[in-house]
This record gives structure tokens, C-alpha cells and sequence, in this order.
């Protein structure tokens, strides 16, 4: 079955809504809702929310996608709170350099680890 | 039980050439780039709704590590600082860090592939052996595409014959100061291109256009 946030990110990408003017239109924070539509989180239960939601993806008050968003925020489910190690091997750079030009020290890499990891 | 150590992981640089570089730019903007002669491209956009890479925005990579951004390793993904991913004065340099990972992605999709970390020492081993020169390739050859296709050779020559006589203007003020005569128009047209005025000025002199 599809998750909300799969949901979401269907309706959103043939809106040609990206990530950030999406955020932006419903007020939401990137990081957060990016979790939620890779299902790390938990969909919002506000229905103030999800009624913005609604309103910026121009989903009519009950109409089928309307009430299918509603649905699926309401249905309760553990997201994984932590990525596996699989998970975690998949999410890290081949090539990165820092700002200043350098390549990244090894604290740099532990704590880069750990960034990708409070997913 | 403990996972057994395995060899290193090691990879090369392809050798690309410029031209071949410049080819799978102007390929990339004639399949994703709608007229292909659009400027400024609309790279956020195309990474997300036609590459479908979705990009995860995290805090503290600016900050904590001094990145703005990263491929990750799936090829799924663009992980973002987060407070440059929403600084509205900071779209050029997010446009310009996607552009760049697309770049990875067009002309290092093998070497990526190879890079098949078990452990998190296989990642930081790979990291700490790698070479700076090296990857000092890889970087280029990804900064190379991205200011080519976001700052295509025709378009930049273009907008530099419909300031002629603002560069006149400033030719006469600076006199025979080449390079602040480069800098001064490139921050002139940088806006059009949405990129920094260094990018702008990179490609004055890779291209050398005359002024």
C-alpha cells in the first residue's frame, strides 16, 4: 500500500512542485517533511496542516485524493526511527570536498556519518 | 559475528577531455533543457521533477562539515545544507552545488557504482586513501559540466554583445585592467545565468571570449 508520504510526493511532482517551493507554500521545514515522504516520519495529524497541504497540491474538499490524504495520515504506523546500516551505506558520498577546498578530516567523516545517520 | 575486512576500494579519474565534457553538457541540456538555449536553467527543478533525485536537506553539513551538498552513493539522492537549501539569497550556490552533482552523476556514473561500501571503515578507509589529486579530477571534471551547462559558451557570448556598450563604458574607466574589466562584467551578467560572478568569469576565460 502506498504510504502518505509517497503519496504526497506523487501528487506534488506531477504538480511540478520541487521539495523547496513545496515546503514553502505549506510552511514546512525541508529536512522534516523530506523524512516524511521517505516514510522516516510521521505523516502531521493537524488538520490545519493537512488542509494546507491540501490546498497548495488543488486537491478538492471531498474529492477522492482529498479524502485518500486524510486517510492515510490517519492510519498509525512506526516509521523506521533509525536507517539501517544498508541503509546508511547507500546515503554516503563518493566524492565530496569542502568548502574551504580540502579533502574532509577523519572527525569530519565521523561526524558526516552521524549527520546522515539522525535520519 | 564481525564483518570481515575486504580489500579497499580504490578508483581512478576517467580521463575526459573538455570537448567531451562540453558534449555531454549540450547533451544533457537538449534531453532536460526546454528550448534548449533557456537560461537560466532551471536545475533544481529538472534534478528533482525529471531526474526524479530527490534531494534531502540536513542541518549542520555547512556548519558542522563545510560541504553544501553531495550525491549519495544510491545516486538517489542530493543530501543539502538545509539553511542554504531555503536562503533565497543563496539559489545561485545551490543551483550551481546540483548542477555539480549531476555533473557526477552524467560522468562518473561507473566509478560511483564501484564504490560499494559494506562498513562505515570501508567508507572512511576509501575517504582517507584517496587521492587528493585525484579527486582534484573528479571535482573539475563535475565543476566543468556544471558551468557549462548552466552558462552555455552561445548564451554567454550573446549577453556579452547586448552589453557592448556598458562594457565600452567600463573600458573606458579601467583601461588596459583585463582582468578587472572580466570581473566588472561578470558580475554585470551574472544574474541572467543566476550563478555567481565567479563562475561567470571562469567561463569568460575557458571560452576566451573575447571582450
Amino acid at each position: 500500500m502506498i504510504t502518505f508520504g509517497e503519496f504526497i510526493r506523487k501528487l506534488r511532482i506531477e504538480k511540478d512542485l520541487t521539495l523547496r517551493d513545496f515546503c514553502r507554500a505549506v510552511h514546512l521545514d525541508p529536512s522534516n517533511w523530506s523524512k516524511t515522504e521517505r516514510g522516516l516520519s510521521v505523516p502531521p495529524k493537524s488538520r490545519y496542516i493537512l488542509q494546507g497541504i491540501a490546498k497548495v497540491l488543488d486537491l478538492k474538499e471531498e474529492s477522492e485524493e482529498y479524502n485518500t490524504l486524510f486517510d492515510l495520515a490517519a492510519i498509525g504506523y512506526i516509521p523506521s526511527e533509525l536507517l539501517g546500516e544498508q541503509k546508511v551505506m547507500e546515503k554516503l558520498p563518493v566524492f565530496f570536498r569542502t568548502i574551504r577546498g580540502e579533502k574532509p578530516s577523519r572527525e569530519e567523516l565521523e561526524d558526516l556519518l552521524n549527520i546522515i545517520k539522525e535520519d | 559475528m564481525p564483518k570481515q575486512r575486504r580489500s579497499r576500494i580504490f578508483i581512478e579519474p576517467p580521463r575526459l577531455t573538455r570537448n567531451f565534457i562540453q558534449q555531454k553538457a549540450e547533451e544533457f541540456r537538449k534531453n532536460y533543457v526546454s528550448p534548449t538555449d533557456l537560461v537560466p536553467v532551471p536545475i533544481i527543478e529538472i534534478v528533482e521533477l525529471k531526474l526524479g533525485i530527490q534531494p534531502i536537506p540536513k542541518a549542520g553539513l555547512k556548519n558542522r562539515i563545510d560541504i553544501d551538498g553531495f550525491l549519495t552513493n544510491d545516486l538517489k539522492n542530493i543530501c543539502v545544507d538545509l539553511d542554504v537549501y531555503m536562503d533565497e539569497r543563496q539559489i545561485n550556490r545551490i543551483r550551481f552545488t546540483f548542477a555539480h552533482e549531476v555533473g557526477h552523476l552524467i560522468l562518473h556514473e561507473n566509478e560511483i557504482r564501484q564504490c560499494d561500501f559494506r562498513t562505515e571503515e570501508d567508507w572512511i578507509h576509501f575517504h582517507e586513501d584517496f587521492l587528493k589529486d585525484d579527486l582534484n579530477w573528479f571535482e573539475q571534471h563535475a565543476y566543468e559540466f556544471a558551468g557549462r551547462l548552466l552558462v552555455p559558451k552561445e548564451e554567454l557570448i550573446r549577453e556579452i554583445k547586448s552589453r557592448k556598450n556598458k562594457i565600452d563604458e567600463y573600458r573606458s574607466i579601467i583601461g588596459d585592467g583585463e582582468e578587472m574589466l572580466i570581473e566588472a562584467i561578470s558580475r554585470l551578467i551574472c544574474d541572467k545565468f543566476k550563478v555567481s560572478w565567479m563562475v561567470i568569469q571562469k567561463r569568460i576565460r575557458i571560452e576566451n571570449v573575447k571582450l
